[in-house]
């Protein structure tokens, strides 16, 4: 087993940015324990946007620095209506969580609650869509059953890499219409769940890992936050 | 100034219990550690061999002395009570020899010591000493910061430390979520695992503060920090580590899975801050005492006896070392917990006493010093900030080590009597001190302490095993044989572990036929634990019996890689067999786990010898020998290496063959003679009698109603918040009540009408609710005492609550009259305290089995009674209250008097 441990020279593969993140932005540093940065979460808020089988129409919602997330249910060759999604616009990169299969993109329908980053990305094949759900069912059509699924995404505006989810509420194959029901994405560097809307007080942890001083610091900003409150 | 101020080496020490490579290696390949990570690529890593047995207050003190529990006296747990009787966490003024903080001490050195085990009552040391009964800091509603005395060396910093203690009921979602996101879905009542988790991590948070607060504002030379968290969190969370087990129910699995990687990581971030207070000119040592189970061997249960929970902790700590003149980026091999104090004396420039059982890590240093040494710190004179003679210990202030303990099952029932107590906690040390004397391989000095707790307990199965293993180790074969004939059923042995103790004994009396159908029975019963197979290996390995020898090993190493004896053993095969790549890999692999296995080293230095690599192999070979010198092969081989070389060296080694030789009669007859001794033996029960005295010693814990027939009703409530007005309603219900003015009332002062003073010693009289005729009364309870009620009986508790604001106007007004430590409070820090207080006995409440509780609102039950009393009656049962109609007056009647008097 011991072999297996690892030396220093080698890179790591989760950089220490998103470490302290993960720590509910936790910083285990006193020069930047008290006024850290925080790291956000932006949530949409309700969208409940309604795809009707077959419409055809293309619905946008804004992200950040340009980047968007694009819906829509098209008339399929065969029956019934495609759901499909893709996010772009972002000046780096646009990535999807799933796979690509030839030509055909299916999103993965991420579990609640799991880490958007740790799954495999794909990238999108140039204008086209990916695929949630195509008629009674296609290739790796993951959106074929009526019910609240998450799609993950990542994108890149060049502050760093960004994951965020999107949630859906499928009606069911063939028709496949749906709702977009929220969306949410994290600063680069912040881990985001599904269906996760926010970085809980951030910078709590990494105070306590400070020790003394922002044991200190935490009790002072919890007693402004609670005299803000009442 | 004669010269220029030499740089002054600092040391920090800081304690990891329980964690484990095989945790944070992984970890560290996802940069999950970075702060552990940056540590070891500029320093130097290891394994940290543990001792036996694994216990860590035993470890520990090893850690700090430099010496086995033998020569430090720390021998386990808890220790027989001198002064009061019963029993107690072992004590700083237990421990026979002097801790690295009394030598710095005695050379001129300062030291920050903080958390350690067995550290309570704080040494006078040239420094700081917060013990590890430091995390019993109490906020007492009426006299404000209780710091248990003697937890604080010096005791001046009392006040400023004690409120660096955090609560676990000030931690908030923030400080939950990134162990367990999904807190919020957790049912408290009926899953307690999340209050024992806040505890963990605010006792951690503690220590944490404490340490950076001393490492801040103090000079020091040497700080030393102990954390037990990563123990804690493992005990309470390592079996829904991934991989899931199969057995453990998959929501539980998906609700703590994160828990153990979350205290990792957050001693990674601690550690940061720990690095940043002490500097880059600092040498940092960062250690454990054992390592975790982690993977598929994860035990399914834990023995239901003390100190049961240690089959839980693996034999490798880890070890690193970075700072000024250490190796950057490379590995150590071989170290173990006890070379740690003479890694440390050696970082300071100090003699290392010779009767210290460790040897300095001088492979760490780019440039490794003298060694100095001095036959022993103990006799050397000089102020080392050691206790007085005759000190004593208030053991009051060690009960909530003890219930600790208990809650950890590392020690048997709290509530059992005094003599009781005093009798566990003296067989427990003496039986650890046997253990670890038979590691050492001294069953001489083991067996008169067996043979002694044998007697005194003769059904404890523990104990006659280890006795007979002690025996085998001592050679006495035929004592072994009947202990085990004496302990299994129809005399013949049925598990494992006997039929092959019993196969050895065979074996060594060369009944090798016999033996090896032992061997053949105990393989065959293919038992889960790699110690098993290792010894089938060596027996199999007496025996010429390669194959099988080589197939039983192989099996150790399938249950554990990290088993250094299995590996030893297949380069014994391996060498047996001429292979000798195979050899090296595997003594290597061997010896780079375990330091001292001269039979690895030996068979590394033949394989060497036979690739013709005669340099190294010299090396390999004097190594075995400073293990074993009395190895007589290695000399034959040191001889040929040498001869016409060397030939000074190659005759010492000659006439060491023949010294060795002239022994081996003398020995052989020792031997025979030594095999047939007859030892005494009391009667063994037989195995039904022996499971049944025990399961009565450690029942089932009974169900909380079946505990006892007595209930007592309980008013309780941080003062001031409306318990008199509650006692005055029960009264007027019908309930009888419990107080000093029973028969006297007192119109004048109802609130004393209502008081019963005797309560107050309830933690050292709990026979006081046993008198006749008090079932069913009610009592009013501060609630310091509610953890103190005995356990045996049952309790309905009315807990008052009234906003902490109010509650602190009112106290403080009552601080201030008294003029007590409290008084110096502002309100602020008095609200956080009483609050932090509340939450923790609400805490208790709802984990309490032996209670229950309604939380009343006192604001509420002023301002409509009517709405309160009909769930008093649901919570009491109606038929305690035969007036319950009367109840809701007597607010009215208070509200009057109020009115009427202001």
């Amino acid at each position: 087993m011991k072999q297996q441990l690892r030396r220093g020279s080698q890179t790591v593969s989760f950089p220490k940015s998103r470490w302290i993140a993960y720590a509910t932005a936790g910083v285990a540093t006193a020069a930047c324990g008290v006024t850290a940065a925080e790291a956000q979460i932006t949530y949409s808020g309700p969208v409940n946007a309604f795809f009707a089988t077959g419409s055809g129409v293309v619905q946008t919602f804004n992200l950040t620095g340009g980047a968007v997330l694009r819906f829509a249910n098209n008339a399929t060759t065969s029956c019934g209506g495609a759901a499909i999604f893709r996010n772009e616009g972002a000046a780096v990169s646009n990535m999807f969580r799933g796979v690509a299969s030839g030509a055909f993109r299916y999103p993965e329908n991420v579990a609640s609650n799991a880490v958007i980053s740790a799954g495999a990305f794909a990238a999108f094949n140039g204008a086209f869509f990916a695929t949630l759900a195509y008629g009674n069912g296609f290739g790796g059509s993951q959106f074929l059953n009526p019910g609240v699924g998450f799609i993950g995404f990542s994108f890149n505006t060049g502050a760093g890499t960004q994951y965020g989810w999107a949630r859906v509420n499928m009606q069911g194959s063939p028709g496949n219409a749906f709702t977009l029901v929220d969306y949410a994405f994290g600063d680069p560097g912040v881990m985001i769940r599904a269906g996760q809307t926010a970085v809980p007080e951030p910078g709590s942890l990494g105070l306590l890992a400070v020790g003394a001083a922002g044991l200190v610091a935490w009790r002072r900003r919890r007693k402004v936050a609670v005299a803000q409150n009442s | 100034m004669s010269e220029p101020a030499k740089k002054k080496r600092k040391v920090l020490l800081i304690g990891w219990d329980a964690a484990d490579w095989q945790v944070i290696t992984p970890m560290i390949e996802e940069g999950l550690m970075p702060t552990l990570e940056g540590l070891i690529n500029r320093g130097v890593m290891g394994n940290l061999a543990t001792l036996q047995p694994i216990l860590s207050p035993m470890l520990w003190n090893s850690v700090a002395t430099g010496k086995f529990a033998d020569k430090h006296g720390v021998h386990g747990f808890i220790e027989p009570d001198p002064v009061n009787g019963g029993a107690r966490p072992y004590t700083s003024t237990s421990r026979k020899c002097k801790a690295l903080w009394n030598i710095l001490t005695q050379s001129g050195l300062r030291s920050n010591v903080v958390g350690w085990w067995a550290s309570h009552p704080a040494e006078p040391i040239n420094g700081n000493i917060v013990t590890n009964a430091f995390a019993a800091t109490r906020f007492d509603p009426e006299h404000g910061w209780r710091v248990p005395i003697g937890s604080i060396h010096p005791m001046a910093k009392g006040e400023m430390l004690a409120s660096l203690k955090v609560f676990s009921a000030e931690l908030t979602e923030a400080h939950i979520l990134p162990f367990i996101p999904n807190a919020a879905k957790i049912d408290q009542q009926a899953d307690t695992r999340l209050t024992s988790f806040a505890k963990v991590l605010s006792d951690a948070a503690t220590i944490h503060s404490v340490a950076t607060a001393l490492m801040e504002t103090e000079e020091w030379d040497f700080t030393a920090v102990y954390y037990d968290a990563v123990d804690h969190f493992s005990h309470a969370f390592m079996a829904y580590h991934p991989p899931r087990l199969e057995w453990v129910p998959e929501e539980d699995f998906e609700m703590y899975h994160e828990v153990v990687r979350g205290a990792y990581r957050f001693h990674d971030m601690m550690l940061e801050r720990l690095l940043q207070l002490a500097g880059d000119d600092t040498t940092v040592i960062l250690c454990s005492d054992h390592g975790f189970e982690s993977g598929p061997q994860r035990p399914r249960g834990t023995p239901r006896e003390p100190a049961g929970p240690a089959v839980w902790h693996r034999q490798f700590g880890i070890f690193v070392i970075a700072g000024p003149g250490i190796k950057k980026d490379e590995r150590i091999y071989g170290a173990s917990l006890i070379d740690v104090a003479p890694t440390v004396l050696t970082l300071f420039d100090l003699p290392i006493g010779e009767d210290m059982d460790g040897r300095p890590l001088l492979e760490a240093f780019d440039d490794p010093p003298r060694v100095k040494t001095i036959s022993s710190w103990e006799t050397k004179s000089g102020e080392a900030g050691m206790h007085p003679e005759g000190t004593t210990v208030d053991s009051g202030q060690a009960q909530e080590l003890m219930q600790q303990f208990a809650a950890l099952g590392y020690i048997e029932d709290l509530e059992a009597d005094k003599p009781k107590q005093e009798e566990s906690a003296d067989i427990e040390s003496k039986y650890n001190l046997a253990r670890l004397l038979a590691w050492k391989n001294q069953p001489l000095r083991a067996l008169p302490l067996l043979a002694e707790i044998v007697h005194r307990r003769p059904w404890e199965e523990r104990f006659l095993r280890q006795l007979a293993i002690t025996h085998f180790q001592a050679g006495h074969l035929r004592q072994t044989e009947r202990i085990i004939h004496a302990i299994s059923d129809n005399g013949e042995p049925t598990d494992a572990p006997l039929i092959l103790l019993l196969a050895r004994v065979k074996i060594a009396r060369g009944q090798f036929g016999e033996g090896l159908q032992g061997l053949l029975a105990a393989e065959a019963a293919n038992p889960r634990l790699p110690g098993i197979h290792t010894q089938i290996g060596d027996s199999f390995a007496g025996l010429l019996q390669w194959e099988k020898a080589k197939a039983a090993y192989e099996k150790a190493v399938a249950l554990e890689e990290e088993n250094a004896f299995a590996w030893q053993g297949l380069s014994t095969v391996n060498r047996r067999q001429g292979f000798n790549q195979q050899t090296v890999d595997a003594a290597l692999r061997a010896v780079s786990l375990l330091h001292r296995l001269p039979l690895a080293h030996f068979n590394l230095g033949v394989a060497l010898a036979r690739s013709g690599d005669l340099e190294r192999a010299r090396v390999a070979f004097e190594t075995a020998l400073t293990f074993q010198p009395g190895m007589v092969n290695a000399h034959r081989f040191l001889a040929r290496l040498h001869a016409g070389e060397n030939e000074k060296a190659a005759r010492h080694h000659r006439q060491e063959i023949q010294r060795l030789l002239r022994l081996r009669p003398q020995a052989r007859s020792e031997t025979s003679e030594r095999s047939e001794k007859l030892f005494d033996l009391p009667e063994i029960p037989s195995r039904k009698e022996r499971m049944e005295t025990l399961l009565k010693e450690r029942p089932d814990p009974p169900a909380p109603e079946a505990r006892t027939g007595k209930a007592f009703i309980l008013v309780s409530g941080l003062p001031r918040s409306g318990t008199s007005l509650m006692m005055q309603m029960l009264e007027a219900g019908g309930v009888p009540i419990l107080s000093d003015g029973e028969r006297v009332a007192d119109v004048d002062n109802p609130k004393g009408y209502y008081e019963w003073e005797a309560i107050k010693q309830i933690a050292n009289k709990p026979e006081l609710l046993d008198a006749e005729g008090l079932d069913g009364r009610a009592i009013k309870c501060i609630s310091m005492l509610l953890p103190k009620m005995p356990l045996k009986h049952n309790y309905k508790v009315i807990f008052m609550t009234r906003p902490i604001e109010e509650v602190v106007q009112s106290q403080q007004k009552m601080v201030e009259r008294l003029g007590t430590a409290g008084s110096k409070l502002d309100r602020e820090e008095l609200g956080r305290g009483l609050a932090g207080h509340r939450s923790e006995t609400l805490a208790m409440l709802k984990n309490a089995p032996h209670m229950k509780f309604l939380e009343v609102d006192y604001p509420s039950l002023v301002a409509q009674p009517a709405a309160i009393v009909p769930k008093i009656i649901e919570f009491l049962g109606r038929e305690r209250l035969p007036k319950a109609e009367a109840m809701a007056g007597v607010v009215d009647a208070a509200l009057y008097r109020r009115k009427s008097s202001g």
